[in-house]
């Protein structure tokens, strides 16, 4: 280690001045992504911010930034600074929990902030039992050795939490290491695998299915190694309002023409499959009618697309043991009482368990259907495609790992310190007496105050003895 | 019956009086005046708390049930509350060291409290939640970023207190100044120093529990949104004060500013953010 803190790179790197200047270049230039609008196109630039800014941003890609080689640079530079000044320090840290404590020398213990001596009451090698067996009882579990007047005993607490600021150092390096094997840039670049790491989306009609999904980066299709379909997608108000309250698709995946799992994703609540996820992400409409009936009892949902040009076509399914049918009859064009236009239609519907059901429909609004051995409700509205938002990113559990680690560190770090208490037990002129010493890295004032409890609770029960 | 909005109203006048006792410990020393400045300060804690409570369960007898952290109104009401708390169990813990401050601390909590309350920019309806924070995350994330965000703006009003008594020690100002009230220089920066250390810890929680909750709603655990880059930044500041600290042993005036630049970026991450750029946050700007 010696020869190595001579070397003036490593020197450099290991310096706590570098890193103090990286953080605050981190902090300062990333607040200029803040301000520039991110991704926008060279045009936009231009417009709103004339020429000669506009060639500033394109030249430092300050319309990418955090993308861009030199923040990346940046972000090198302080992993590199991390590594070298944990690697630099660890060897001392691990001397210094090493460090045999019973080396010290009983004439030094004096002179520490904490010390207490007493005397005690008793022959020597009494008086070290009792001393250890009360250290023992207060928590304080030690070692011995003997020394030239006496014995000295040592037992300390949390040495380990001197590593607590290289776990977070190091929880640093494994979010960015999460961030690097999740990214998609380097699984396309660099891996040459463009499906190990994604980010993209789909645009999923409802009843229509989809093998590959668009990547977001560059537009193109990355194959799923199964196929998702939409069931149907629906949107929830709160009550009496226009406001959204959620919006939900209905997802199926299917593997080798095997419908594997079916269930309902919402904003929030997400489908993992195989280590892809797929988000609720945004909804638009693409048709004109679609219809959906939901069996009450089951939940089952039913949808069928009308093709408004020819919609007198029957639609069958089955629910439970029974088949059924339905059509749309008739359709005209009325008016709402607020004067908007709608359309009514007449359907027919029937099952195997009785004679059909006739009745009229508006468009948007649902109707209950009772059949003998089901109740649906039914509407006719909007033909929905679901927009999902779909990521592979196998760096997430290192990010997540990262995070949890840097809270433990930063705790042990804070609020966790080493603390030592050293008792050496030595007669004077045929009087036994115990000395007790103590030092804490952190925390002194409340470790002096346990210090103080310690050798005060020893005093007194051989007060009330005397 | 009594309604959310009237006992936030009854707890900025607690805390309205609660500053003024602290300001007159500072100005005539007397113990038992900042005692009944803790006592107000605690008492309207105990309201506050009652009356987001209350604002909760009004949410629900109006059928958009959620936690009141919401949007603007709600996050300076929670901000308020979160500085007089922290600031509230530091007196406890510090005793008299800590005392004064309240006549920095409770001012900036009654000038949060009466900025929700009058201000016209802001909309003070219980409004239904978008799909988008409708998530158990939501309670955890803003909790603990504000939690960090009070002690942070305690740790600056001790810095500003720091500033201030070294300036009247180094202009020799006379004993009977009212700044010789204060704690010592030193027991000044150890607080600053300790607060800072807590509310980074909880910062870093905030920051964590949001990147948790964005992957869980949108599949990416950062996207460098302003507020995720701002919060960022402070995090680099206080690090760096950190840093300066533990390695290089910077303290009193440095670290003192520090605070105060430090708040500064977090006042940025939570309103300059929301009223001066766009982004995913900006439903906290209403």
């Amino acid at each position: 280690m010696a020869s190595k803190s001579k070397n003036p790179i490593w020197a450099f790197l290991a310096s706590v001045k570098l890193a103090l200047l990286l953080i605050a270049l981190l902090a300062s230039t990333s607040i200029i992504g803040t301000v520039i609008e991110q991704n926008q196109t060279p045009e936009h630039y231009v417009q709103h911010r004339g020429e000669a800014v506009a060639s500033v941003i394109q030249a430092l890609n300050l319309g990418d930034m955090y993308n861009s080689t030199w923040f990346l640079c940046l972000l090198g530079a302080f992993s590199l600074n991390l590594i070298v000044c944990s690697l630099d320090r660890i060897p001392t840290v691990i001397k210094i929990v090493r460090k045999d404590n019973l080396a010290t020398n009983p004439d030094r213990l004096a002179k520490m902030k904490l010390s207490k001596e007493e005397k005690i009451p008793g022959t020597l090698e009494t008086a070290k039992k009792e001393v250890m067996q009360y250290l023992h009882e207060k928590g304080w579990k030690t070692d011995s050795r003997d020394k030239e007047y006496g014995t000295l005993f040592f037992s300390q607490k949390g040495p380990w939490t001197r590593y607590g600021v290289y776990v977070v150092h190091l929880s640093i390096l494994i979010i960015l290491l999460g961030a690097v094997i999740g990214s998609p840039t380097v699984a396309t670049k660099i891996l040459d695998n463009r499906e190990f790491a994604f980010k993209g989306g789909i645009s999923l009609p409802e009843t229509a299915q989809s093998d590959f999904i668009f990547s977001y980066a560059d537009e193109k299709k990355i194959p799923l190694d199964f196929t998702v379909r939409c069931n149907y997608f629906d949107i929830h108000y709160y009550p009496g309002t226009s406001m959204p309250k959620d919006y939900l698709s209905s997802l199926t995946v299917i593997e080798d023409g095997k419908e594997v799992l079916t269930t309902t994703i919402e904003v929030n609540k997400p489908l993992i499959y195989k280590g892809i996820t797929f988000y609720q992400s945004s909804y638009n409409q693409i048709g004109a009618a679609i219809i959906k009936l939901r069996e009450t009892n089951s939940g089952n949902v039913h949808v069928f697309p009308v093709d408004p040009q020819n919609y007198s076509v029957t639609n069958t399914w089955q629910e439970g043991e029974t088949d059924a049918m339905i059509r749309i009859q008739s359709a005209r064009q009325t008016q709402m009482p607020n004067g908007q236009a709608s359309t009514e239609m007449k359907i027919w519907l029937m099952d195997s368990d009785g004679p059909p059901s006739m009745f009229p429909l508006m468009y948007g609004s649902p109707v209950i259907v009772e059949r003998p051995n089901a109740k649906y409700e039914l509407t006719i509205g909007p033909h929905f495609a679901t927009g999902l938002q779909v990521a592979k990113d196998p760096g997430v559990w290192w990010v997540y790992t990262g995070c949890a680690l840097m809270l433990i560190g930063l705790y042990m770090a804070f609020f966790m310190s080493h603390r030592k208490v050293w008792a050496h037990v030595y007669e004077r002129d045929g009087q036994p007496m115990v000395l007790f010493a103590g030092h804490a890295n952190k925390n002194t004032l409340g470790f002096s105050k346990t210090f103080s409890s310690l050798t005060q609770g020893f005093k007194k029960p051989q007060n009330n003895r005397a | 019956m009594m309604n959310s909005s009237q006992l936030f109203g009854y707890t900025t006048i607690l805390y309205l009086l609660s500053a003024a006792f602290y300001i007159g410990l500072l100005v005539f020393r007397n113990k038992k005046v900042g005692l009944v400045g803790l006592i107000l300060a605690s008492i309207g804690v105990l309201v506050h708390t009652g009356a987001l409570g209350l604002r909760w369960h009004e949410s629900y007898q109006i059928g958009i049930g959620h936690a009141p952290l919401t949007n603007m109104y709600e996050s300076l009401v929670v901000f308020a509350w979160c500085i007089t708390l922290f600031y509230i169990l530091l007196e406890l813990k510090f005793k008299d060291n800590a005392s004064v401050l309240g006549a920095l601390v409770m001012p900036l909590a009654v000038t949060t409290m009466a900025y929700a309350s009058f201000s016209t920019d802001i909309d003070r309806q219980i409004s239904p939640l978008v799909p988008a924070l409708q998530s158990n995350w939501l309670i955890a994330h803003v909790i603990t970023c504000f939690i960090g965000y009070g002690a942070f703006s305690v740790a600056a009003a001790i810095g500003v207190l720091y500033l201030l008594k070294h300036l009247a020690i180094k202009r020799n100002f006379s004993e009977t100044n009212m700044l010789s009230t204060l704690p010592e220089l030193s027991v000044l920066d150890d607080l600053t120093h300790k607060t800072i250390i807590f509310g980074f810890m909880w910062l870093t929680a905030g920051i964590i529990t949001g990147a948790v909750w964005a992957n869980e709603a949108w599949g990416t655990y950062w996207s460098w949104d302003p507020k995720e880059t701002w919060s960022i930044i402070t995090w680099f500041v206080y690090a760096l004060a950190l840093h300066a600290r533990f390695t290089r042993g910077w303290n009193g005036t440095r670290i003192a500013w520090l605070a105060i630049i430090g708040f500064i970026s977090v006042f940025f991450t939570y309103f300059g953010v929301n009223f001066l750029l766009a982004g995913l946050h900006s439903y906290g700007a209403s």
